[in-house]
């Protein structure tokens, strides 16, 4: 017996995602990690002169 | 043969590089953050020197990796992403996340990181281009940008020579800089800041730092250069607004002033406002080379014009490749994406509406009077209910003229045969994002549909509950850390949280990183990346051709558009499921 195996094009196919904390403690974090060190972020993050 | 998602397509994606206050990163460069993480990158894939006036590499996968600095002398410097040539929405995002990673995860080798996003803390704006192959022109005006190629030979020539000169002027520079610096070493003794100011990082250190020349001589080489290219620039220019995609431009250009609604990223500008697009505020044309004048185009032709100036320079058949009736179209209006929903959104319905005009449908679009002017409205409003007179009278709203494009590309799929799957299910996707932006216009608020799946809504619902009553700087932060690729990034923290919708999988994605997608030129490049990547032949690799050897030894393997499109329709995925079942059957 033979069996042909194909590979099925991709697909655009919606994964639902376990959720593992609550939004609302993904906002405590977000919150608590913006109010630290604010302006020193944004000095490390800067691009002199941009881009294309 | 179907029409749908047949033509090639690449994303380009600028990182800024966030490098931490400490001691050790801080005195790193940008090009040695670059060179550090290209290194950790070939521990991971293959990679191979890009042939290419840029410094760059090609990866195994077929994509490229850029230091991309318009004035690195002076402190510029991003990492550029560029995926291979890909021929579906799928593929692109695929390509597109498998870069993000493996770039993400190089510089944390290095210990930085990349942000991808369109715009930093003092509005210097960089990001994303999109680029698809497209028709350039039929019939009269293909026949006038042919001729006009041919006219603009002896002002390209000028311009080769104009900058030869210019080449040779700033050796003879060097040599006299260099006969005036030794005596003055021998009375003053070492100034490394004479030195510096004389020669500039590299000849002074002894290595490469892409900082070829002092500053002061790069912006002069700048304006010298823009001076001497002006008049090809100028000449170049009016040929293309007059030829180049002109029809598909007016179709289009109502889809990308309104296509922010779903796609956009969202920002805090300088005031404190919140924009629904990060780069498009910053777009102020919509035609332009891009960056050349100060120019922000929604449809950038500055590869047209380094075609003629630069690249033909050394290979003339670039030039003749100008002739073709298909060329690359790019679009410098969008932004760089966290969602996957928004990313393949941005893509995919770009890619329906190009398909569909090249079809014949939009030739009536809603044209709006003032484009550029509607798409700043569009980016300042958050609410979706802002109406744009049209210059038939009429008045919409971003979301109608979205949806006028949605029902058109429907139509266009009815009539065609063999439709891909994956475009239905776009349009799905589409009109179901529609939907949802129909309920936050209605009722002020972010539908939960839309975390997770739009950037600039999913943005805006962390600054509205994380970043209220915050300090200019604390907002802004949340704008840029969203787009962190490490898990710090507030993205990040969303999507480990489970809060990110996944269109992509895993498996297609860790497929991505290593291996070229099929029947595109990115094939060929891929397999000889692998091939020679670890051997001892000198090989460098472009958009074009794989070159292995150096000089007159050199073989050259060019890369064809080979192939079409192998998208399964829904008819041939039931025949290939039946003729499954039958074998199986007979077994």
């Amino acid at each position: 017996m033979s069996i042909k195996s194909e590979l099925i094009q991709e697909q655009v196919v919606e994964t639902p995602q376990e959720r593992t904390v609550s939004l609302e403690d993904v906002v405590v974090a977000v919150r608590q990690d913006s109010q630290v060190d604010a302006k020193a972020y944004l000095e490390e993050s800067k691009v002199p002169h941009g881009g294309e | 043969m179907t029409k749908v998602f047949q033509r090639l397509l690449g994303l380009e994606t600028e990182y800024a590089i966030r490098s931490s206050s400490t001691v050790a990163t801080s005195r790193r460069s940008k090009f040695r953050l670059y060179e550090s993480l290209v290194a950790a990158l070939h521990r991971r894939v293959p990679t191979v020197p890009a042939k290419h006036f840029k410094e760059g590499v090609f990866t195994a996968n077929g994509g490229a990796v850029w230091f991309e600095a318009e004035r690195p002398a002076a402190g510029g410097g991003l990492i550029e992403g560029a995926t291979p040539e890909c021929r579906s929405p799928h593929e692109a995002v695929a390509y597109q996340r498998a870069q993000d990673r493996l770039l993400s995860e190089a510089a944390a080798d290095r210990d930085f990181q990349l942000i991808k996003n369109d715009r930093d803390a003092c509005d210097n704006v960089y990001g994303a281009q999109e680029n698809y192959e497209a028709t350039f022109a039929t019939g009269a005006r293909l026949l006038l940008w042919r001729v006009g190629l041919v006219l603009l030979i002896p002002l390209a020539l000028a311009t080769w020579i104009g900058i030869g000169v210019c080449i040779l002027g700033t050796l003879l520079y060097f040599l006299c800089a260099a006969l005036a610096y030794l005596p003055l070493k021998m009375i003053l003794g070492n100034q490394e800041s004479l030195a510096l100011m004389l020669f500039g990082r590299d000849l002074v250190d002894g290595r490469e730092s892409c900082v070829h020349v002092p500053v002061w001589l790069e912006s002069s080489l700048q304006i010298l250069t823009r001076i001497l290219t002006a008049p090809l620039a100028a000449a170049l220019f009016v040929l293309l607004q007059a030829t180049a995609f002109r029809s598909t431009r007016q179709r289009l250009v109502p889809f990308l002033i309104s296509r922010p609604i779903f796609a956009g990223a969202g920002m805090v500008d300088l005031e404190g406002d919140f924009k629904i697009a990060d780069k498009a505020p910053a777009v102020n044309c919509v035609v332009g080379y891009g960056g050349m004048v100060g120019d922000r185009p929604i449809f950038s032709m500055g590869h047209f014009f380094k075609a003629i100036y630069a690249d033909s320079w050394f290979a003339p058949r670039e030039y003749a490749e100008l002739f073709a009736r298909r060329q690359r179209l790019q679009i410098g209006i969008g932004d760089s994406n966290m969602c996957e929903t928004a990313e393949l959104l941005r893509v995919g319905t770009t890619l329906l509406v190009l398909d569909a005009i090249e079809a014949g449908m939009f030739d009536n679009p809603p044209l709006v009077r003032r484009p550029i002017k509607a798409l700043h409205t569009v980016c300042d409003d958050p609410t979706l209910t802002h109406e744009f007179i049209l210059r038939d009278g009429q008045a919409a709203t971003a979301l109608q003229i979205q949806r006028y494009y949605l029902a058109g590309c429907r139509a266009f799929l009815d009539q065609e045969i063999a439709v891909p799957v994956e475009a239905w299910e776009i349009m799905d996707l589409w009109s179901q994002t529609l939907d949802h932006l129909e309920q936050l216009a209605t009722y002020g608020e972010v539908p939960d549909e839309l975390v997770g799946t739009v950037d600039w809504a999913t943005k805006k619902y962390l600054l509205d509950k994380a970043g209220a009553n915050a300090s200019w700087a604390e907002q802004k932060k949340i704008d840029l850390r969203y787009h962190e690729l490490s898990d710090d990034g507030y993205f990040a923290m969303l999507q480990t949280g489970g809060f990110s919708t996944r269109m992509i999988d895993e498996q297609a994605i860790e497929r991505a990183t290593r291996l070229a997608p099929p029947n595109s030129p990115a094939t060929t490049r891929g397999h000889y990346i692998r091939e020679f990547a670890h051997g001892d032949d000198d090989v460098s690799a472009n958009w074009k051709a794989f070159v292995i050897g150096k000089r007159w030894n050199a073989k050259t393997i060019r890369f064809s558009n080979y192939g079409q499109s192998r998208r399964s329709s829904a008819e041939e995925l039931a025949a290939r499921r039946a003729r499954r079942e039958s074998y199986r059957d007979r077994g």
